[in-house]
């Protein structure tokens, strides 16, 4: 027998295949929200955010702050006491969020999660000093970045952390066969970053 | 076909078993691993839903099956080993004076539980601070007057091991709601210039009186509810900062508390698969000891003769572990007499 879902199944359950996670394990005890270092800035807590997957509500979570907001540390994970793992869901809207055009409220993150790739395309690993530079110049409010960074950044300097070596970016040996990745990966999305 | 019962476990439900046994005229061993009778129950100081003072009642059926002649109480004693049927069984018992083999008709299993140790909740800094205790330990506080005064915020956080597959057991506890709630009114009590937070996911209140008396703890002890499962107790500068989702607003909550009260699982007793094996019957998968048929048989073991009671079967309250108690005792009486 053909069995056919409604239309509002077919979000949790793309995201139940992307994500690898049973949502419905979830048994709303929030500690995962609790818990999330970032869920003061999200738009909806974590736990609220799987109840609206059930709902089958794709328009409000997928262009949501939250989904963005993520940073995939695993806090949320590590605590859950059904062992559900939620920043794999995260990471699964996320490229759902991009792949279907939904764009966000929260604009920064995307921006600065395509610096960041760029770096490591380019370099073979992370260039900070390149980062932060690039990622200033592209947020648009560059007079309050260079404030916030001065107290962070000549102290580093002072105390050792940082040198001068690392203003400008080394590449490492195998640079190219990184940059062969990221172009793979390119093709296997059709073309899209 | 010997007239004797063994009951094994020495807490409420065992010396009620025992009781209602010699009462009808039956002959009983009771046996106990400590060396006191009273079990869990002996160790808190208020009964919940009614605040009975714990300590009294236990000790007046401890004293009942003391002063039985048809009841023989062996403390510091052990079944080290089984075997026969229904109406004879030959069990070997470990005394402090040395072994002695018995013959019994019918074998009571009365082995209690034990809290569970949070140790895994590292996230809770139990084990790491002083100040985060579990319930047992705040009952022990209590009992010696050593809960914090002054004005001082205590946390109670539910569902430590419950409900929680990753690191404790899938089952709800079934009491914690219950005696976390006596044990925020037992704050307010003794402390009145305390303020208690209790963190709950649902509240579970299934008895006579439980809702109301959970509602109690709201509306006249003035325990503030919060709807969230506590994710992060953190110590420090000798505070406890306690992190958690306020889920009916959305928001993250925290608390800078003085104690922070973990209720902790209720799981199997220690030993209960061991003990299981050494009678031949069956546990569940947690290793509480299975009932045939839970609902006309809860006291029927997987082995005809063998009975069970209490909460050894499953988390229960002590009314039930003492009905429990008397309805083996009925059944180990029609297969010895």
């Amino acid at each position: 027998m053909k069995v056919v879902l409604h239309g509002e199944h077919s979000f949790l359950e793309e995201v139940e295949v992307r994500s690898g996670q049973k949502v419905q394990e979830c048994h709303q005890c929030s500690k995962c929200s609790g818990g999330c270092p970032f869920s003061g800035v999200m738009d909806y807590s974590p736990n609220s955010i799987l109840e609206m997957i059930v709902y089958g509500m794709k328009d409000q979570v997928l262009p949501s702050k939250s989904i963005q907001m993520c940073i995939q540390c695993g806090t949320c994970g590590a605590q859950c006491p059904a062992g559900f793992e939620l920043y794999e869901v995260m990471n699964a809207l996320r490229a759902m969020a991009k792949e279907e055009g939904y764009t966000s409220s929260e604009t920064k993150i995307p921006k600065m999660n395509k610096i960041f790739l760029g770096e490591v395309r380019n370099s073979g690993r992370m260039h900070e000093v390149g980062l932060i530079v690039k990622n200033m110049l592209s947020q648009g409010e560059l007079a309050r970045d260079v404030a916030a960074l001065i107290p962070i950044g000549p102290p580093m300097f002072l105390n050792g952390i940082m040198g001068f070596g690392d203003i400008l970016p080394r590449k490492i040996h195998g640079q190219a066969a990184v940059a062969k990745i990221f172009d793979n990966v390119q093709k296997m999305r059709g073309g899209q970053g | 076909m010997s007239k004797k019962t063994l009951v094994i476990g020495g807490g409420i439900a065992g010396i009620t078993a025992a009781q209602k046994i010699a009462q009808n005229g039956g002959d009983v061993i009771l046996i106990e691993k400590e060396d006191a009778l009273g079990g869990n129950f002996a160790k808190l100081t208020y009964t919940f839903p009614v605040l009975g003072d714990a300590k009294a009642l236990v000790s007046q059926e401890v004293q009942k099956v003391q002063t039985t002649p048809s009841i023989e109480i062996l403390t510091n004693t052990t079944l080290t080993a089984c075997q026969g049927s229904v109406g004879d069984f030959s069990v070997e018992l470990k005394t402090l004076s040395g072994t002695r083999q018995e013959i019994v008709g019918a074998i009571i299993v009365a082995a209690g539980f034990h809290y569970m140790e949070p140790t895994a909740y590292t996230e809770y800094s139990y084990g790491r601070s002083p100040k985060v205790v579990t319930s047992l330990e705040f009952e022990k506080m209590a009992a010696e007057n050593r809960l914090p005064q002054g004005n001082v915020r205590v946390v109670f956080v539910h569902c430590v091991g419950s409900r929680d597959k990753a690191k404790g057991y899938v089952y709800c506890s079934k009491i914690c709601c219950s005696y976390s709630a006596k044990h925020a009114i037992m704050m307010k009590k003794a402390n009145p210039q305390s303020k208690s937070y209790v963190f709950y996911i649902d509240i579970r209140a299934l008895g006579k009186g439980y809702e109301e008396f959970i509602r109690s703890a709201m509306e006249e002890h003035n325990v503030r509810y919060i709807r969230g499962r506590v994710a992060k107790v953190l110590e420090s500068e000798g505070k406890l900062l306690v992190r958690a989702e306020d889920s009916l607003m959305g928001n993250p909550v925290e608390v800078e508390a003085d104690l922070v009260v973990l209720a902790s699982a209720m799981e199997p007793p220690v030993g209960s698969r061991d003990l299981a094996a050494m009678l031949g019957i069956a546990t569940d998968e947690y290793g509480f000891f299975q009932d045939v048929e839970s609902n006309v048989r809860p006291c029927h073991s997987s082995k005809p003769g063998i009975f069970l009671a209490g909460s050894c079967t499953q988390p229960m309250e002590i009314a039930s572990a003492v009905a429990m108690g008397g309805l083996s005792a009925s059944e180990a009486l029609a297969v010895t007499r």
